[in-house]
């Protein structure tokens, strides 16, 4: 699900990421990186595994992202995925947030 | 013909009649280009007053023939069907509403048999009785052989042992058939959907050009294609696609048939045999057992039940350094393992060039993003762990790039975590490795795993990464092949593991 306020557009994804939606959270993830605003969240708090396709598709669009001078920031981590981002080290290129408003935070420059 | 036509009408005193009949015989023209007979009669005497000119072509019989015999319809009716050819009159023998009936006749003239669709309707006097009754006969021939073989087609796809589904030229799915859902799990609720839903090889584009392709050379494409099912698990199958045209030569659906498992007997086992023996290739790859002056190195493999990308290696470096790798790509399946093989390739190389841990990561990210990044998108990228030993200083320098932390057991029974490093190799155009340096006393263990070994049951990421931490340390006295012997009983007792399972264990003196 997508939801815009402002200049932050968000998508919340509430499943866990397996082989199963992998390929929808994929195409979730394009569509998000194609809207016309520079500050993006994706909200992550309902999910507690993600596989390892999953992370590259989110190390992907970080990039992606980068090169079209836009932002893309991680919220809703905690417990098991916030495990497995410490794990993978993704906090030593990507903003991670515990909740949707931090990021929203961040972005204010609160 | 209209000289006959004017006789009957003449007959008829009533103008308003007369009036109508020839204004119908003017429109015998337009009704003849249709392919449609027109009739016009009086329903008591089953008399006959006007057919239109186009009974000679789907009766084979000009209209005087009508005009002449009462019994005319019974004679060019199918023998079966003469009942329901009849019914026309008796529909109107005392109710004026319209009816329809589906029956065959016999073309007199060269025999063949047809289906006619008869619409008949009354004519109504003043009273409102039924005068006349009129009908329009159209040649259904054609039309309930399409549906005879739609129908057939249908019961066939259905009765079909074989999976099957049709494409539109889009490639939306537009058709499945009970094997296919037997087999795939997919109801009708793939149908509109894109087939590539159904796809689960690494590159959508290149199947729609292959068909495309090869339905365009030669009308039919044949390959082996790795399919997803409703569960999510993939299988693979020798496809065959025919493309079907439509009379302008735009291709309208594509048809797809799965062959079924036992033709792909004799081609699964001749796979099963290569996956054997890749298997065992992967397994030739990895570093032996080494033992030298103050460390001895031992590891140990299981691999899934398919393909997957662990290895480990490990190198002596110069007389005090020793540089010990593992790492594991991700997903599984040849590709994971023809990944892991080609760095397994460079590997000796990037490390006793780069030697110390920032610069083996670097190297590999490098030569990952150059092989396996296409079109500004990751493709593949590996975790790993790599540890530099030097056994004279007693310290290990290492880096994890997206690993789970290893394990340094020390003698006095406090564990550390190799917990530092970087983002896994190939997922970033540059790697900052921030790498972790720990010193060891005479007798310390290092343990690396790949996490096929924290796999399974329930809890957290971590506190599995716990619990195979707090199940090793009773043992970790036991020298590294003794250790290791006892995780392999312990993981084979669980039979087949969903992913590789790979751990090294170094006894540092």
């Amino acid at each position: 699900m997508e939801t815009r306020q402002g200049a932050i557009c968000t998508l919340t994804w509430s499943e866990d990421i397996t082989l199963n939606n992998v390929k929808s959270f994929r195409q979730a993830l394009e569509k998000l990186l194609a809207e016309g605003v520079d500050q993006l969240i994706v909200n992550m708090e309902g999910v507690k595994y993600i596989n390892s396709a999953g992370l590259g598709m989110i190390a992907d669009s970080v990039m992606a992202a980068r090169a079209r001078q836009k932002e893309l920031v991680i919220a809703g981590v905690k417990g098991s995925l916030a495990e497995i981002f410490h794990i993978v080290k993704f906090s030593s290129f990507i903003k991670l947030f515990a909740t949707e408003k931090e990021a929203i935070d961040y972005f204010s420059g609160e | 013909m209209v000289d006959g036509f004017g006789g009957y009408v003449q007959r008829h005193d009533h103008l308003a009649w007369r009036e109508l009949l020839l204004g119908l015989e003017k429109m015998n023209v337009f009704v003849g280009l249709h392919n449609y007979v027109y009739w016009l009669a009086a329903p008591e005497q089953k008399q006959l007053l006007f057919i239109s000119s186009s009974c000679e072509q789907l009766y084979g019989l000009p209209p005087d023939d009508f005009y002449r015999d009462p019994d005319i319809w019974a004679k060019v009716s199918h023998p079966e069907d003469r009942a329901k050819a009849e019914r026309k009159w008796s529909l109107f023998s005392g109710e004026a509403d319209a009816g329809a009936q589906t029956y065959r006749i016999i073309n007199q003239r060269d025999g063949s048999v047809r289906w006619v669709l008869e619409q008949t309707f009354p004519v109504l006097g003043q009273a409102g009785e039924v005068k006349l009754v009129s009908g329009v006969v159209a040649d259904m021939t054609e039309a309930k052989r399409n549906e005879d073989e739609r129908q057939l087609a249908q019961q066939v796809y259905k009765a079909m042992e074989q999976a099957m589904l049709v494409t539109d030229g889009e490639f939306a799915v537009r058709f499945i058939n009970p094997s296919f859902t037997k087999v795939t799990g997919h109801g009708v609720e793939i149908v509109g959907q894109p087939l590539h839903t159904l796809y689960a090889g690494y590159c959508e584009a290149w199947l729609y050009d292959a068909i495309k392709a090869g339905t365009e050379e030669s009308g039919e494409w044949r390959g082996r294609v790795r399919w997803r099912r409703k569960n999510g698990s993939a299988y693979v199958r020798q496809t065959t696609v025919r493309a079907v045209s439509s009379h302008e030569g735009d291709v309208v659906f594509y048809l797809f048939l799965f062959s079924s498992p036992s033709d792909e007997s004799s081609s699964i086992a001749a796979m099963k045999d290569d996956l054997k023996l890749a298997r065992e290739v992967q397994k030739r790859v990895l570093s032996k057992p080494l033992s030298a002056k103050g460390i001895g190195i031992a590891g140990t493999y299981i691999p899934s039940r398919e393909l997957g990308g662990d290895m480990y290696a490990w190198y002596p470096i110069d007389k005090q350094r020793y540089g010990i790798f593992l790492m594991d790509v991700m997903g599984h399946g040849a590709a994971a393992s023809l990944i892991c093989m080609s760095v397994r390739s460079l590997l000796n190389g990037v490390i006793r060039k780069g030697i110390v841990p920032t610069e083996v990561f670097r190297e590999l990210n490098r030569h990952m993003r150059q092989l396996y990044h296409e079109n500004g998108r990751m493709t593949y990228y590996f975790t790993a762990v790599y540890a530099l030993v030097d056994v004279q200083e007693r310290v290990i320098e290492y880096a994890s790039a997206g690993h789970p932390p290893g394990f340094l057991f020390q003698p006095d029974g406090t564990v550390a975590e190799l917990d530092r490093g970087c983002a896994p190799i190939g997922l970033l155009p540059r790697l900052f490795v921030d790498s972790g340096r720990l010193r060891y006393a005479p007798g310390a263990t290092l343990v690396l795993y790949s996490d096929g070994a924290i796999e399974g049951g329930t809890g957290s990421v971590r506190q599995k990464i716990e619990a195979f931490r707090d199940a090793l340390a009773p043992h970790i006295s036991l020298d590294e092949r003794a250790l290791l012997a006892r995780l392999r009983r312990h993981f084979e007792q669980k039979g087949p593991l969903p992913d590789d399972f790979s751990v090294v264990v170094a006894k540092l003196g």
